[in-house]
């Protein structure tokens, strides 16, 4: 059940109002209307991975109590380590076992030997490595002691399984989850109203910017061979567009319907394309996911490293981005994807910047000259790495790079002008709305005070929304990591 | 919670009745729309050639240029459409007006099934003008139905070459120009000539005694094949019916320039759907027509 589909609307409209209206005095109630509700949602993609899901959610709600009794460290670690084996296991397995074995085979027939190994015919279940790095967290983070056991079984089931972020994230933490589910939620008009705009605004991302981008960039990717270099940049520009109004369109619509049950769920995307360097785009692209990583992944990496300095640093980091890249999926254009990010911070390690936060001047409304040349190099890097992200293999993307760089680079690209028109239209309006609310939570914070003006301009966003936006079946990219 | 309920219904409200004020614009702005709206009130016309077809015909085949030549016709071809859409304009067709004496059904197989696609899937806008009803505009409501429209209609204001085109005898004549830079693969090309709306639009046609011309639309250079220039294909009665093949890739190269005479891949500008017209009186309408006399 995609958000942007009459069946969601149907199914968000009897959970808000059961919950606000039949359920709404007692807290156990209004968590399981959430429970039933992600159950539900959930059961409707594919009903036979909810047992998955179920016996996930079991299994490491007794593994958070039994690490938590067991006063033994050495049982303690084991009981973690079975947890841990169940959530990568159970990724290997799903996401990456046939990658693992055609790998395995590929690296024994460069040595001569051949190998025969079985693939399977695997579906991988829809949101597994959402729901699997909830889990962990939580059992890291029991076993460190930074959060208590959660012994109301509801809470957790609630916490795993959570609709609107249960797919694609945002990857709560189960210490600033759970503490919202303890507390009766009670109606909030202002927190309401900014989850209805932020919707709006994740829609407008999603079905008019995103979904018109899609058929332009699947062309161009597909017949890279045969169109001029022009082409395949303005693909390659497009596609960054198209990934990120997909991604963070998706994350603001999830945020807004955790606002509108009473639930603040983590930011995910914090204007990636303004940031002026490559670690501080990570500091603002999937901030769930690299937060989770820094916690779980980089900082352990860099506590083994930290006797090699500054290379112990670059080690960690590249390690980090090498799973990046992994958790998006079983290919080896995403396993470059992250080395080449990690490979990207060397120059700040070095230097000394990689923490550096640089902020634009707040009162402006154009970025220093400086600041567009730092955005505009660091944006070029991005786009071109998301030509691998793109891209079916390594193959594919080292012939459209080697396309990109021939001289029909300054020949008129052969492209639906009228649409490319129409979709760079789009896009300024909503790279032109962010930069505006730049530090605000989200881009449909509207400051102004004047109702008319805010109105016309959600007004303009549905209307686009209803005239432009593409609702074909296009479903969200990061449904398949 | 009154507030917030107040707030949405607010917003509905606005939206609806926008909705409704931009439909109206786009009746009175989209050539498409007009084109379909006119063609679904034609009475008693009397047409001596029909065609139908989807986007490929509609660029490409030129009744004016027919008109002059003295063969009234009028190009009934929608864009995106499949066969079911040209079957109930057909049916509409011969209910209200003097049937035609030649029908010709434009063919797209250099890009694909879609016209003859075993799954049929009306064309919203055909659907609308000429089947309305109440039940259908509530499940599908027009301003949402017909949305493709309005970002055709942008077209018209970001595009030079959008503005200049327009609708003359139901064709598309656009004076926009690409060049196509594909080349011959002789592409095998899949045909589902058994399709049951293409059947049992032939079939009418027989029954009403209209002479069909089908012919496969010339595509880009990738998607033209080495096919004969004509061949019969099986009807449901086991009869048979001469197909004229202008996807050929040596017979459209004697008229189709590859530089000038395309709009966008696999469909023509005005140039180019003149000298296909061009090349199907003489070839096929003019001598049949003195075969006829």
């Amino acid at each position: 059940m995609l958000f942007n589909s009459y069946p969601f609307f149907v199914f968000f409209a009897v959970v808000f109002g059961l919950y606000w209206w039949v359920f709404n005095k007692n807290v156990k109630a209004q968590n399981f209307v959430v429970l039933a509700a992600s159950y539900f949602f959930y059961a409707w993609a594919d009903w036979r991975f909810s047992f998955l899901l179920l016996g996930v959610t079991i299994l490491n709600y007794f593994l958070g109590i039994y690490i938590n009794r067991s006063e033994k460290p050495m049982t303690r670690k084991i009981l973690l380590n079975i947890g841990l084996l169940q959530g990568i296991g159970g990724l290997a397995f799903f996401k990456y076992y046939n990658f693992f074995v055609t790998s395995i085979a590929d690296a024994f027939a460069l040595i001569g030997v051949q190998v025969s190994l079985q693939t399977l015919n695997i579906i991988v279940p829809l949101g597994i490595s959402f729901f699997t790095f909830r889990t962990l967290s939580y059992l890291l983070d029991v076993e460190k002691g930074k959060v208590k056991p959660i012994t109301d079984w509801i809470s957790f089931f609630t916490y795993v399984s959570f609709f609107p972020s249960l797919l694609s994230g945002p990857i709560d933490k189960a210490r600033t989850f759970i503490p919202q589910l303890e507390k009766l939620r009670v109606f909030n008009y202002d927190m309401a109203a900014d989850g209805s705009r932020q919707i709006l605004w994740g829609f407008f991302k999603k079905i008019v910017v995103a979904n018109n981008i899609a058929p332009l960039t699947n062309e161009i990717f597909t017949n890279y061979q045969t169109l001029p270099a022009s082409s395949l940049w303005l693909g390659a520009v497009l596609y960054a567009f198209q990934i990120y109004a997909d991604f963070s369109g998706y994350s603001d619509m999830a945020i807004g319907f955790s606002k509108l049950l009473g639930f603040n769920i983590t930011k995910n995307f914090d204007n990636p394309f303004f940031a002026q360097s490559i670690p501080e785009y990570w500091r603002k692209w999937h901030i769930s996911l690299t937060a989770w990583l820094t916690e779980y992944v980089f900082t352990p990496l860099s506590i083994t490293f930290r006797d090699y300095d500054k290379l112990g640093l670059i080690l960690a980091i590249v390690g980090n981005f090498v799973i990046v890249g992994i958790w998006h999926g079983a290919n080896w254009t995403y396993v470059f994807f992250g080395l080449f990010h990690g490979l990207y911070f060397i120059p700040s390690i070095l230097n000394g910047t990689m923490n550096k936060k640089i902020k634009t001047d707040k009162t402006k409304l154009w970025p220093t000259l400086t600041e567009s040349f730092n955005m505009a190099r660091t944006f070029f890097v991005i786009m071109l790495t998301f030509v691998i992200f793109k891209a079916d293999s390594m193959a594919h993307a080292f012939g459209y790079y080697k396309h990109m760089v021939s001289t029909s680079i300054f020949s008129i690209p052969v492209i639906d002008f009228a649409s490319v028109a129409i979709v760079l239209l789009f896009s300024l309006l909503m790279f032109g709305t962010e930069w505006k609310h730049r530090y605000q939570d989200h881009g449909l914070v509207l400051s102004e005070p004047m109702d008319l003006k805010r109105w016309g301009f959600y007004l303009l966003l549905m209307l686009s929304l209803l005239f432009f936006g593409a609702f074909g079946e296009n479903q969200f990219i990061y449904f398949q990591f | 919670m009154k507030k917030f309920i107040q707030k949405c219904a607010l917003a509905v409200l606005l939206l609806i009745l926008v909705n409704v004020i931009a439909f109206f614009v786009l009746m009175a702005v989209n050539p498409m729309l007009k084109k379909v709206q006119e063609s679904a009130n034609f009475k008693n016309q009397k047409f001596d050639l029909l065609v139908f077809g989807n986007s490929m015909t509609v660029d490409g085949i030129d009744c004016d240029y027919l008109s002059k030549k003295g063969i009234n016709s009028y190009n009934l071809a929608t864009n995106g459409s499949h066969m079911c859409s040209s079957l109930l304009q057909l049916k509409a067709y011969l209910k209200n007006n003097a049937k035609p004496k030649i029908v010709i059904i434009g063919l797209p197989s250099a890009t694909g099934k879609s016209l003859l696609n075993p799954v049929p899937y009306p064309n919203p806008l055909v659907d609308f003008f000429y089947e309305p009803n109440l039940k259908n505009c509530v499940l599908n409501p027009p301003p949402v139905n017909l949305r493709w429209l309005y970002v055709e209609s942008l077209k018209i204001v970001v595009s030079k070459a959008h503005r200049e085109s327009k609708i003359v005898r139901g064709q598309w004549k656009s004076p926009k120009v690409i060049a196509d830079e594909t080349s011959f693969q002789n592409k095998k090309t899949e045909f589902y000539y058994d399709n049951a709306d293409f059947q049992e639009f032939i079939s009418i046609c027989k029954n009403e005694g209209i002479q069909v011309i089908p012919i496969e639309m010339p595509g880009s250079n990738a998607n033209r094949n080495s096919l004969p220039y004509n061949y019969p294909i099986e009807l449901a009665d086991q009869s048979q019916l001469k197909l004229y093949n202008l996807n050929n890739y040596e017979v459209s190269s004697q008229f189709i320039d590859p530089k000038n005479d395309w709009l966008a891949p696999d469909h023509l500008n005005q140039k180019g759907g003149a000298k296909l017209t061009a090349f199907v009186y003489e070839n096929i309408l003019k001598p049949q027509i003195a075969e006829h006399d």
